[in-house]
């Protein structure tokens, strides 16, 4: 008999990986504990425009997979909720300890009406539109946000009260404390996906200091139906850019920031994005700055080939440095290493950094007993690489999608289903020995 | 019929929402005969849109709901699974395509798209009008597993699904399991050769109780549906049907010689033969097709030999299919690159099998000759730009960037004094890969770019070869380098298959390999429900992504056959036995043979269609003279009613 | 009863944390950063009253930098009270403001 806080397996972080591996494993019949310290699933491709190569609508495609994990009969979805301890016992035999923040919502009464927020006065920014305009203290993450709830940003807050006087639900709770969950769990799957790199490690690209200068999430967000502007516009003074620049490898192949990788996803996603610049402003030219185009994958090249067919810029040259002028425009100084390598200069009214990804494994904190190792650069490590890719050094976690390593959706689609793989034979040998 | 129906416009965005004018459909429509209550919202498979058919299910009373949205190829299951959460039937539900089939087609004249989303839509609610509850279908799986393919991936699936307690039969084409892999000199990231990483995991493999290998055999029928495969496999014989002590000498005094494909033709193995030591399983083959029966091993081996051993069929019952076919290297053309022109110019695979069959720790050679210096020559039979009608290789093969730089670095630490040449287009050393690059160019290689459309030339200059490149890293000058040794870093191709292709109806892509139904969100997955694809069969890839993929198609069958009985859409047909005169016109134009014969009580012998065979087409429909059969989610009388309200005036 | 459940009942869950915590004020900068978010959209109020404006002419209007006016203009976009109207040649939107506080 299963206890009502046992589950099979915890997965930790619920971007696509951790949401794949949670659908396979419940699918199979296993009782899945999905943990995700966002106040909404999907990670970031909930954030995308469009993928790589095939153009489909991110949210499209993510939505019903996020709508799925959260209604499966067999997978428990805790959002806005932190692991903080896990204790291995035995095979098969883990303690887990889970906080879960206080939203001051009421889960089950909020509609998602969003009134609190229109009704909040004070403006913050927002986040997951990367930080392109603001959010109020009381907000929804976004709109198609997995569940769709307000939460209440405390930090923010002045404890006025509007939310709650004007709330129609009677949601808003301010008396809510924060929770531990304690359970025991079969198997870990760590899916806790990569960050971004901070542009203003490499000031000579100018972000931060440029205000149109902005990184390729920020383009991506442009790009998406739920945009943060009413147009793809440049942040210094909304005027609609005509000359656009990107540059790659920021942040990757770079000893000088810590990240020797090559982060794989940036030249697709600086490809597509010209693509769908060139749809959205049809004059507007695009001019792409590379040391190599890795378009590796099913369909890339091909899609490159389309890209440059529709007139995209490509040179191959390191960028040296950007400047400001008087109006704002953004001049890059590069040398074109198809003209001699040649230094050369030219102005934009955009610029668009192509930055990678880095690891996000403050995660391997919580273990407390058993150590989650990780490679030369931070990610976790895949100790058996040629022989079972989904293991880490601890027998019974798994590791799936980018936390493992920088990669694009179907790789961190497969490699997700094969930590479920793994969850299930380990499981079987470990806790069930069924034959079946 | 349905009387009170649930319609709901999506915006999708502004995808629809740009061309459509959605308002104006919900306004056309919300006084449409059946309709109670009728919306439009931003995004309707979002949580929030689906919540908000929920309550309208409740609240309203609903006994039908049309969504107008996107293609139900993306989100027809969320939504039936959305009405079924609210107590009503998911087939009584009807999705309408205003995106593909109306927005995004008439972007140019957004106000016909709106006549024509309002035409869609009523026809949509015509539909749910006439439509009936169903109940899926329940049939039992067998719990096995036939995967198609003995290499890594072959072997990492069956591992998996093994220790899951399901049973596997593997079977594979050529007399050994290992596949590609055990030809590779060096693996990253650990440096293991090929052989020991085929060899950790048979080792595996022989402990397991729950997998059948049959090597030498190969896929002659297959029939069933998902859960439900029966598949008819021959084994070929082996004609050694023993171990015996004094193998190496048999193989030794046959006289036969013959070039050893496992070596893609460097060196030459024997009639009798196993391909190198350590090979799975462990029982030599003789090769009947060079194979002159002098009888010489019969005369050291005995009874272990026998020429009349005979070919098996075998049949299986299995509940899913994984298909791990790998590929195969490409072979360039004569006079590519110099290749079959020149001795010393040879391609990336056969590089690999000097260098693990050499014994020689000091030096590499090649012919008899020491090798000093190389020349690699990227993207070969890989990114081939198409000039005619002609079909070439238009996509990248991946591995080849990682695996040649970081042959580099592993060349430079085993001889002293190489010089390298990577002679590249783009260096696609992706991910951690990096690494490799960067090492390489530490170690001292040179790295040139070259122009496509101008590619490097090689010719005979003494007894070295001379590579001619106008490097683009150094404007375009012209670069003569001597070298040793040309390796042609060839691409990957989609391996010859064409019996198995035809038996199992494998979707094949653009680019040769086989499709996966998602390229994005299913990428193991075929549009044949039960058939999975794993490994490089699906698209070049290198073995840490194989072994990745086998196990994600091995989570994906186990989904399939771990559960007892599984649930197949009512998408079939189904015959009214009272209006059937037993033309057996259907019969003959069913495609699966789904319609057989039956004995109805008081009514004689009529039609009857086998659900679980039955794949919906419609075809026996067509050609019914009394309109007898019918599919259950469409029948005629829906769609005299559907084309009715389409040509209503607006 | 308990006070958590009384406050729940009566809408004013907001004055219990408050007596929880000892709130006797928002802290010194958020009281600062919400006086500067008022004046700003005070001033924007202002400029928008003459009908729908450029950024750069709000900028100038109001003496704040194009940037700030921007990301405000495009907070106030999220909740509706503004709205894009036109294009000017140079690539400019015209923003006017639709209502709310």
């Amino acid at each position: 008999m299963k206890q009502a806080n046992e589950y099979d397996v915890l997965i930790i972080g619920a971007g696509i990986a951790g949401i794949e591996a949670a659908l396979t494993l419940g699918d199979a019949g296993y009782r899945v504990l999905l943990v995700e310290k966002e106040g909404s699933i999907g990670g970031k491709m909930a954030l995308l425009s469009k993928t790589f190569p095939t153009l489909d609508c991110a949210s499209c495609i993510a939505t019903p997979k996020m709508a799925a994990a959260a209604h499966h009969p067999n997978i428990t979805l805790l959002t806005y909720s932190e692991v903080q301890e896990v204790v291995k016992n035995g095979e098969a035999d883990f303690s887990v300890k889970i906080l879960k923040k206080p939203r001051y919502v009421d889960l089950d009464a909020c509609t998602g009406c969003g009134i609190c927020e229109t009704v909040c006065p004070v403006i913050v920014s927002d986040e997951f539109q990367y930080d392109m305009r603001g959010r109020k203290a009381a907000y929804i993450p976004f709109d198609i946000a997995v569940p769709k709830k307000a939460i209440i940003d405390l930090d923010n807050c002045i404890l006025c009260g509007s939310c709650e006087r004007e709330c129609p639900a009677s949601a808003i709770d301010f008396t809510q404390e924060p929770e531990t969950l304690e359970v025991k769990v079969g198997a870990i799957i760590i899916a806790t996906g990569f960050k971004l790199f901070s542009p203003t490690l490499r000031p000579e690209f100018g972000y931060g200091r440029c205000k149109n200068v902005i990184t390729a999430m920020q383009m991506d967000r442009l790009l998406a139906p739920t945009r943060p502007y009413n147009s793809v516009l440049r942040p210094l003074d909304g005027k609609e850019p005509m000359r656009i620049a990107y540059i790659l490898c920021v942040g990757s192949r770079d000893r000088k920031v810590g990240n020797p990788y090559c982060s794989q996803i940036c030249c697709m996603y600086s490809i597509k994005q010209a693509q769908l610049i060139m749809g959205a402003l049809p004059l507007a030219d695009v001019a792409i700055f590379y040391i190599d185009i890795r378009a590796f994958g099913k369909g890339f090249e091909e899609f490159f080939n389309q890209t440059q067919a529709m007139g995209t810029m490509f040179i191959k040259g390191r960028v040296i440095v950007v400047e400001e002028d008087k109006e704002g425009n953004v001049v890059v100084k590069y040398e074109d290493m198809d003209d001699g390598g040649r230094l050369k200069e030219d102005t934009f009214d955009l610029v668009v950094l192509a930055v990678g990804a880095m690891p996000n494994s403050d995660i391997t904190k919580v273990f407390k007993n058993v150590k989650i190792e990780l490679d030369e650069v931070g990610w976790i490590k895949q100790v058996d690489p040629n022989n079972n890719p989904a293991t880490t050094s601890v027998p019974g976690i798994f590791v799936a999608g980018c936390a493992a390593g920088p990669k694009d959706i179907p790789d961190s689609i497969v490699e997700a289903d094969a930590a479920a793989a793994q969850c299930m034979a380990y499981l079987n040998e470990h806790k069930y020995g069924r034959k079946r | 019929m349905a009387k009170r129906i649930g319609v709901y416009v999506c915006h999708c965005g502004g995808n629809i929402s740009d061309t459509v004018d959605v308002e104006k459909v919900v306004e056309a429509i919300k006084n449409y005969p059946g309709v109670v209550v009728a919306k439009h919202f931003m995004f309707m498979c979002a949580d929030a849109g689906q919540k908000m058919i929920e309550e309208d299910i409740k609240k309203y009373n609903l006994d039908g709901v049309v969504v107008a949205s996107c293609s139900p190829k993306l989100h027809e299951m969320t939504f039936r699974n959305c009405v079924a959460r609210a107590g009503l039937n998911p087939y009584l539900f009807y999705h309408v395509n205003i995106r593909e089939d109306v927005s995004w087609a008439h972007s140019d004249n957004p106000e016909e798209a709106t006549k024509k989303a309002i035409r869609h839509v009523k026809a949509g609610i015509e539909y749910v009008r006439h439509a009936k509850p169903l109940e899926k279908i329940k049939v039992k799986t067998i719990p096995s597993v036939l995967i198609i393919g003995g290499g890594i991936a072959g072997i990492r699936a069956a591992l998996d699904l093994s220790r899951m307690g399901v049973n596997v039969f593997l079977v594979e084409k050529s007399p050994f399991l290992g596949g590609r892999t055990a030809q590779i000199w060096k693996v990253f990231p650990t440096g293991e050769t090929g052989k020991e990483i085929v060899r950790r995991l048979i080792e595996e493999l022989k402990k397991r109780d729950n997998i059948a290998v049959y090597t030498n055999a190969e896929i002659e029928s297959f029939s069933g549906f998902l859960g439900n495969f029966t598949v008819k496999i021959k084994v070929y014989p082996r004609y050694i049907v023993k171990k015996h002590p004094r193998i190496t000498e048999a193989i030794k005094k046959c006289p036969i010689e013959v070039p050893n494909e496992f070596d893609y033709g460097l060196t030459k193995r024997k009639a009798i033969y196993i391909p190198y030591e350590g090979a799975y399983p462990d029982l030599p083959v003789i090769d009947m097709k060079h194979c002159n029966k002098c009888g010489e091993c019969v005369k050291i081996l005995g009874d272990a030999v026998d020429f009349n051993q005979q070919p098996q069929t075998i049949t299986l019952n299995v509940g899913a299919v994984i298909v791990a076919t790998g590929f195969d290297a490409y072979e360039p053309k004569e006079g590519e690159f110099g290749y079959k022109k020149f001795q010393n110019v040879i391609t990336l695979p056969q590089f690999e099998r000097i260098l693990d069959i050499s014994n020689n720790e000091e030096k590499i050679m090649f012919n008899g000759k020491e090798v000093k210096s190389i020349a690699f020559i990227y993207c070969v039979g890989s990114r081939q730009i198409p000039t005619g009608p002609e079909k070439v290789n238009e996509y990248c093969s991946r591995y080849c960037c990682s695996v040649t730089t970081h042959l580099n670095a592993e060349l430079f630490k085993k001889f002293k004094d190489l010089t390298i040449y990577n002679i590249y287009r783009d260096i696609r050393t992706y991910g951690k890969y990096e690494t490799y690059y960067e090492e390489a160019g530490r170690k001292g290689a040179v790295f040139i770019r070259y122009d496509p459309n101008d590619p490097p030339q090689v010719c005979a200059e003494g007894d070295k070869l001379l590579v001619t490149v106008r490097d683009l890293l150094t404007n375009r000058e012209e670069i003569e380098i001597p070298v040793d040794l040309v390796v042609l870093v060839t691409g990957m191709v989609a391996r010859e298959n064409k019996k198995l292709e035809d038996i199992l109806k494998l979707p094949i892509g653009r680019d040769g390999f086989y499709q996966e139904i998602h390229p994005k969100l299913r990428p193991v997955e075929t549009n044949i429900a039960g058939i999975l694809i794993a490994g490089t069969c699906q698209g070049p890839r290198n073995i840490q992504e194989t072994l990745a993929s086998a196990s994600a198609a091995a989570a994906k069958a186990a989904s399939i056959v771990l559960r007892e009985t599984i649930e197949l859409e009512p998408l079939v047909a189904f015959v009214d036995p009272s209006k059937c005169n037993l033309s057996k016109l259907c019969m003959k134009e069913c495609p699966v043979n789904a319609i057989q014969e039956k004995e109805y009580e008081g009514l004689g012998v009529k039609a009857w269609v086998n659900e679980a065979l039955c794949i919906g087409c419609g075809a026996c429909v067509a050609v019914c003279p009394t309109e007898a059969i019918q599919l259950k989610t469409l029948s005629t009388d829906q769609i005299r009613a559907m084309i009715k309200a389409m040509a209503e005036e607006i | 009863m308990s006070g958590k459940e009384v406050s729940r009942e009566k809408r004013n869950t907001f004055l219990y944390l408050r007596e929880k915590i000892g709130f006797k004020a928002p802290p010194k900068e958020l009281q600062e950063r919400l006086k500067e978010q008022n004046e700003i959209k005070k001033k924007i109020l202002e400029a928008l009253k003459t009908g729908p404006k450029t950024v750069p002419e709000i900028a100038k209007e109001t003496g704040i930098d194009t940037y700030t006016i921007f990301w405000y203009l495009m907070t106030y976009l999220r909740y509706k009270q503004i709205e894009p109207v036109e294009k000017t040649d140079e690539g400019y939107w015209k923003y006017k403001w639709v209502g709310g506080r």
